[in-house]
């Protein structure tokens, strides 16, 4: 049983304040849905735990089993037992998805991966996420449709079995067979390694696949509500409205400006 | 002098070593030279070859080695050059002449601690092709320039280049690409992509591609591109475990693997990702 703990963490992009003050436990086997209109900082509380160099953490802090997370460096994280499925993973030409898979698996496990049992398990887990057959000889996301980036993120998940995973919007952009694909295998994964769930998402679908055990509301930067799956209802029927009139938080949709 | 394999001593003389016509040798043939000097390679027409040379200094303040190529028709040459790291201040003078439907590809490894480095090659006869990949890598002070010059005498001649400066500490790498198209030469094909890659902050990269153009009815392009690596590449290869030197290396093993790739000796390919490793 492990424990990721998030107190209090206030996170800046550029010196602009997103996220202002976010408290989250999850513990293995739990799965957190964070939902919220866009623009609330989602995205960044899922940058700012894997510790993207682009995002500063101002105060608070991050503890897994007691250590503290927010002292490591990015790989340490990883080695520690963190992984992030990215919204927008970076394209490495020249660099083949099996050579990295390998290197990864040596780097978070500790130990030599023998060739012939890793070739076997990766090719099981493309087939399992229906992707190329040629994906471990191409080059890490390089020329991959938006679909097919979100699912490399998945098959990477499935391959490097870590303690937390957070997912960002890892049904965006995907169509229905992709978006069924990703969420049953998400959610055999977790049934299989029970490891935790940090799950960010801006619409329901993937939640039909996916079930939260914990549903959390941000909005402004702040998680200001937590209930059960009766919250994904709630939203599915009348958005974020409510919230902002039963909380009395006036706070901007920023995608219905847009 | 030239050292080589007991099997093709008949074919050097002196410094000029000549392989006849019709001759086609599937293993590559291995050399090393030493001392300055000039030596003349001729590859008689339809035969098919692979060089792999290695150029061994001494610890002279200066060497300049002088080397031909001239490749006759129909012929088909790979010509692996390798410039080691021990000499302290190398000139590498290259000329590769190639005639109708000939084919050569050129790969350079250019390892010696401060190097200027001129290849000339020449398209001369129709459906002469040719393709150069150089890679450079520099660390400490050491200063490396590489010219690669190509220029088609004929139509339907091709010509591309891709080569790869990696910089570090206070090294400074140039890599400059020039290929001129002459008048008349009709349909020729003439493309260059230069990298530069930057890993400490004092060292630089120069990539210099030109293209220069006297005939209308041909295809051209080059693309330049110099910079340190993405912070979110390295960021995302991080947050799967790789440490920032594994990252690092792992990037820049994807720019030169493909050059690597093409060297058929394993051990040298091994030697070179040592020295290229060590440097970054």
């Amino acid at each position: 049983m492990a424990t990721l703990e998030i107190k209090n963490i206030h996170v800046s992009v550029e010196d602009k304040q997103i996220l202002k003050g976010v408290n989250l436990t999850v513990q293995s086997g739990e799965i957190h849905a964070i939902m919220g209109p866009n623009g609330t900082g989602k995205s960044t509380l899922a940058s700012a735990l894997m510790g993207n160099p682009k995002y500063e953490v101002t105060e608070g802090e991050v503890t897994l089993d007691q250590e503290d997370v927010l002292d490591m460096e990015v790989d340490e994280r990883a080695r520690a037992g963190l992984f992030l499925a990215m919204q927008y993973p970076a394209e490495v030409p020249g660099v083949t998805n099996s050579d990295f898979m390998r290197q990864a698996m040596r780097a978070t496990s500790g130990k030599d991966v023998n060739l012939i049992d890793f070739a076997m398990s990766y090719e099981g887990a493309i087939k399992d996420l229906k992707m190329r057959e040629d994906l471990a000889h191409r080059y890490l996301n390089e020329g991959f449709s938006g679909g097919e980036r979100k699912r490399n993120e998945i098959l990477q998940l499935k391959m490097l079995k870590p303690k937390f995973a957070i997912l960002d919007e890892i049904d965006s952009g995907l169509d229905v067979d992709a978006l069924r694909i990703v969420g049953h295998s998400v959610s055999d994964m977790i049934a299989e390694d029970k490891f935790g769930v940090i799950l960010i998402t801006h619409y329901q679908r993937i939640l039909d696949y996916i079930k939260p055990t914990h549903v959390h509301i941000m909005i402004d930067g702040k998680i200001v509500l937590t209930g059960g799956q009766e919250l994904i209802e709630k939203i599915d029927q009348s958005g974020y409205d409510w919230v902002r009139e039963e909380l009395g938080i006036d706070f901007e949709d920023k995608e219905a400006n847009q | 002098m030239i050292q080589l394999l007991d099997t093709y001593q008949n074919w050097l003389n002196q410094n000029t070593f000549v392989v006849p016509k019709n001759s086609v040798i599937e293993v590559p043939i291995h050399m090393t030279l030493s001392e300055n000097s000039e030596y003349i390679f001729n590859v008689e027409s339809n035969s098919q070859v692979t060089f792999i040379i290695e150029f061994k200094a001494s610890l002279k303040d200066l060497e300049t080695i002088v080397l031909t190529l001239n490749v006759k028709q129909n012929s088909h040459v790979k010509y692996v050059l390798i410039s080691e790291e021990k000499s302290f201040k190398t000139r590498i003078n290259q000329t590769i002449q190639i005639e109708k439907d000939a084919n050569v590809h050129v790969i350079s490894g250019f390892l010696s601690q401060n190097l200027e480095a001129d290849l000339n090659v020449n398209l001369n006869g129709e459906n002469a092709r040719a393709m150069v990949n150089a890679i450079v890598v520099s660390n400490d002070q050491q200063q490396q320039t590489v010219d690669v010059h190509m220029t088609h005498f004929a139509p339907y001649s091709y010509g591309d280049m891709y080569n790869v400066g990696i910089s570090n500490g206070y090294g400074r790498v140039t890599l400059n690409g020039i290929e001129k198209i002459e008048k008349g030469m009709k349909q020729a094909n003439a493309f260059q992509t230069l990298k530069g890659i930057i890993l400490s902050d004092f060292s630089m990269v120069d990539v210099n591609p030109i293209l220069l153009i006297d005939e209308y009815d041909v295809k051209a392009g080059h693309g330049a591109t110099v910079g340190k690596i993405e912070e979110q590449q390295l960021y995302y290869l991080q947050s799967r475990g790789l440490s920032k030197i594994e990252a690092e290396k792992l990037i820049i093993k994807g720019y030169i693997k493909p050059i690597l790739d093409e060297i058929n000796d394993q051990d040298l390919v091994d030697r070179l990702e040592t020295t290229i490793y060590e440097r970054i």
